[in-house]
């Protein structure tokens, strides 16, 4: 059940309270409310995919209790384990595309060869959840934490609601020991998981869902619209990937803080980055530190030749593009991210710790475009098409037209792009100047109004849409 | 341990009125912001939401053009009263269908019974399942008027779950709000005719196509019963056109035109007709252009008048 969804906001007042009614003495029988609470929930989407988390959850255990044991012969089992461990995520997410792939490649020497396609859904969290549960075996394979005994516990690690079906993704050591500890409610805390809650919300609703409009209209029909509006569209969507992520991972923090767990924030103002590297320090930032961990640093990391560092770098980032998507845009976009990347590296760009506001500007506007034309892999549903946009961008004159979205629409976007701009700018480099912005009166009217841009001006139900024909 | 559990029982308590606090504002704030928006809906001079409160409440012409933008871009109603004599209006909507139609009819029928009803078909707005998320596209611009019965009905019988959601006039009034305010303050009156040209041609043939493998949406079946049921009991005599596309085909229109068929209703279609099968009478291949609908728009006003006679 989705976030956003009205059903789950009458449901959470509920569990919020029965979960808070619990006294704290009584922290199992908590555990045991938000397990059943996580797998309801889970099973909103299709019952029987529980079986999937249920399955790699108890895969993941077992092999981290065997893992603990000191005998040699039960660690050589790391590599078919971890296989186990995402057989699933292979399955249902790369089948049809390797298969695919695969019967391209024979059909191109003349070949005929498909095995019978999948129609069937991608359990929803799978790689988020699949991550999260191999991330612990191999922290336990490399004695980073101890194999988990309690099967309750680690069943609501990785099936925790807020996060397992977006992330973020949350290491054994920041989310077991919260678990485990019976702890009591914390006005602050709660506090900002409202806060978080409210701008992860309004930034999704708001902007993220009605620049889907444009996005969706222009990148499909692409061929009837100018370069310029086909880069306008671009520039949305750069804005509305970020809004639309970073808002459902807040609202994910938010509601985990609600119930006295924190996680780990996953976006730090991206696109002030100053270099693809520093993007990477801010964008999906538990995705980053899974990926450094577990393949990175487990292929060598920065510690041998510098071919070999790139190398490393190159098929991280190859591994982060098949992650996002069983398509070959996915793995172009990963790719392009690896290249940048080494690039930095071998001119010792990676950071820009200077003072000279004129070089960070121009940095962070390069870095910005570069992540942009990335995204546009990202989005289109082939290479062919995401060539098409770039070519046309490139090459096809005309002014940029956004009317399609409708004086309505681009109101409320300059309105709600002005506070998005000012609230990243100012967490970046204003945080401390800004007290008055803590005054109640200010906090209290800053919150109603972002409420009333949810309620009344945010993108709620497939009312509206963008009506054009091609 | 007793002064952490007091604490926390304290924090608790003062979440919960803060919660609650937050809340009354809302509700203060809700119930102001519904008072405005309802005023300007009714008071709206023109633009968006002129056409929709005037069919609520004003419209007293005696034919009443519907359907989706089809009917608002295929049919000027300023020609058709004038060559008929007969008061006309396109009360024809952009992406819309039978639901958010019979919804216009119900709201008419309240003050006051055109004498034909011209309903332009569009099969997937009309009759078959398409990409409307469950009906919310038909839905989402009637919420202004939830207030009225028939209307609060329709929505609520096509999104059950939208009776709680209408009890709040921020959802009420989401996005249209702008439009509302702006066309009660800042806006002219509107003509009393709905009929909304469009320029350009088609350059490069590029057919309406067909669809095929389409289902049958029986909440949009039941509401095309519907209409042609309550018309009939009405004494409000309907007509149903399926208007020029280019270079199409009309499969999808068997089982409408066997409906009307059963219903005694007439059935004018005009998806495949040579007349119109050229580039520039077209903007692009679903919709007339202005030259192609004043054409259009003159022959249907002479086959009503030849139909129709008793209407005078």
């Amino acid at each position: 059940m989705s976030f956003t969804s009205f059903n789950f906001w009458l449901i959470f007042p509920f569990i919020f309270v029965f979960y808070w009614a619990i006294p704290a003495k009584w922290n199992t029988l908590r555990k045991v409310l938000l397990l059943v609470v996580s797998y309801l929930l889970y099973m909103n989407w299709k019952p029987v995919y529980a079986l999937v988390l249920l399955g790699v959850t108890l895969i993941t255990f077992w092999s981290g209790k065997l893992f603990e044991d000191k005998e040699n012969k039960k660690k050589r089992l790391v590599w078919p384990l971890t296989m186990l461990g995402i057989l699933p995520l292979l399955f249902f997410k790369y089948y049809n595309f390797l298969n695919d792939s695969i019967s391209a490649c024979f059909a191109s020497i003349g070949l005929q060869f498909a095995l019978p396609g999948l129609n069937w859904a991608i359990p929803v969290g799978i790689s988020f959840f699949t991550f999260q549960a191999v991330g612990y075996m191999l922290d336990v394979y490399h004695g980073r934490v101890k194999a988990e005994k309690d099967l309750l516990d680690y069943l609501l690690f990785v099936s925790f609601f807020p996060q397992v079906m977006s992330g973020p993704i949350s290491k054994a050591d920041e989310l077991l020991p919260q678990i485990k500890n019976p702890h009591k409610f914390d006005y602050e805390q709660g506090k900002q998981g409202l806060k978080w809650l409210l701008w992860g919300m309004f930034i999704k609703l708001v902007i993220a869902d009605r620049l889907d409009l444009f996005v969706d209209t222009v990148y499909a029909n692409y061929i009837h619209y100018s370069g310029s509006t086909c880069f306008v569209a671009s520039i949305f969507y750069t804005i509305q990937i970020y809004c639309d992520f970073a808002g459902y991972s807040l609202m994910a923090i938010g509601i985990a803080a609600t119930l006295g767990f924190n996680l780990i924030n996953n976006f730090k103002r991206p696109y002030l980055a100053t270099s693809i590297t520093d993007f990477w320090r801010r964008w999906h930032i538990s995705l980053t530190r899974w990926l450094t961990q577990y393949v990175y640093i487990s292929l060598g990391g920065s510690r041998c030749s510098k071919a070999r560092t790139y190398w490393n770098i190159f098929v991280t980032f190859l591994v982060s593009g098949i992650w996002h998507g069983a398509n070959w845009t996915f793995i172009v976009w990963g790719c392009m991210h690896g290249v940048l990347q080494i690039v930095e590296k071998a001119l010792g760009w990676q950071k820009y710790e200077g003072h000279n506001w004129a070089i960070k500007a121009i940095r962070i506007c390069v870095t910005f475009l570069l992540v942009n034309f990335a995204w546009v892999f990202f989005r289109m549903p082939s290479i062919g098409d995401a060539l098409g946009i770039m070519t046309r961008i490139f090459t096809t004159t005309g002014m940029p037209d956004i009317s399609d979205l409708g004086n309505t629409s681009i109101l409320i976007l300059l309105f709600s792009g002005i506070i998005l701009i000012y609230k990243d700018l100012k967490d970046e480099y204003f945080a401390n100047r800004c007290a008055f912005l803590s005054e109640p009166l200010i906090r209290w009217a800053a919150y109603l109004i972002l409420f009333f841009m949810i309620i009344a001006c945010g993108v709620l139900d497939g009312g509206q849409f963008i009506y054009v024909s091609f | 341990m007793v002064a952490n559990s007091f604490t926390s029982v304290f924090s608790m308590k003062k979440y919960f009125l803060h919660i609650l606090l937050f809340f009354f504002l809302v509700v203060l704030m809700d119930y102001g912001f519904g008072k405005l928006c309802s005023y300007a809906v009714r008071h709206a001079k023109g633009g968006e939401t002129h056409p929709l409160q005037y069919v609520a409440y004003d419209c007293d012409k005696d034919i009443v053009i519907l359907g989706s933008s089809r009917a608002i871009h295929h049919y000027d109603d300023k020609l058709i009263e004038d060559s008929l004599g007969i008061s006309t209006y396109n009360a024809g909507m952009d992406g819309q269908g039978i639901i958010s139609m019979y919804a216009r009819y119900k709201l008419l029928a309240q003050h006051h019974l055109p004498k034909l009803i011209v309903y332009d078909v569009e099969p997937l707005f009309d009759y078959y399942e398409y990409n409307d998320a469950e009906g919310t596209r038909y839905t989402a611009h009637l919420k202004v008027l939830a207030d009225n019965p028939d209307v609060y009905h329709i929505i609520t019988d096509v999104i059950p779950s939208e009776k709680l959601k209408l009890k709040s006039n921020l959802y009420r009034y989401n996005i249209v709000w702008i439009s509302n305010i702006s066309d009660w303050l800042l806006r002219s009156s509107d003509s009393d005719f709905g009929f909304q040209p469009l320029y350009g041609e088609m350059k490069v043939p590029n057919t309406a196509g067909g669809q095929s493998n389409l289902k049958v949406d029986t909440v949009k079946q039941s509401y095309l019963n519907r209409l042609i049921a309550e018309a009939k009991k009405d004494g409000v005599k309907l007509v149903f056109i399926a208007s020029p596309k280019y270079d199409a085909d009309s499969k999808t229109l068997e089982p409408i035109k066997a409906l009307c068929e059963s219903n005694d209703i007439v059935f004018w279609d005009y998806t495949n007709i040579e007349k119109y099968n050229r580039l520039n009478m077209f903007k692009e291949p679903m919709h007339l252009n202005y030259s192609g609908a004043e054409l259009f728009s003159t022959e249907i006003a002479g086959r009503l008048a030849g139909q129709y006679d008793s209407l005078k």
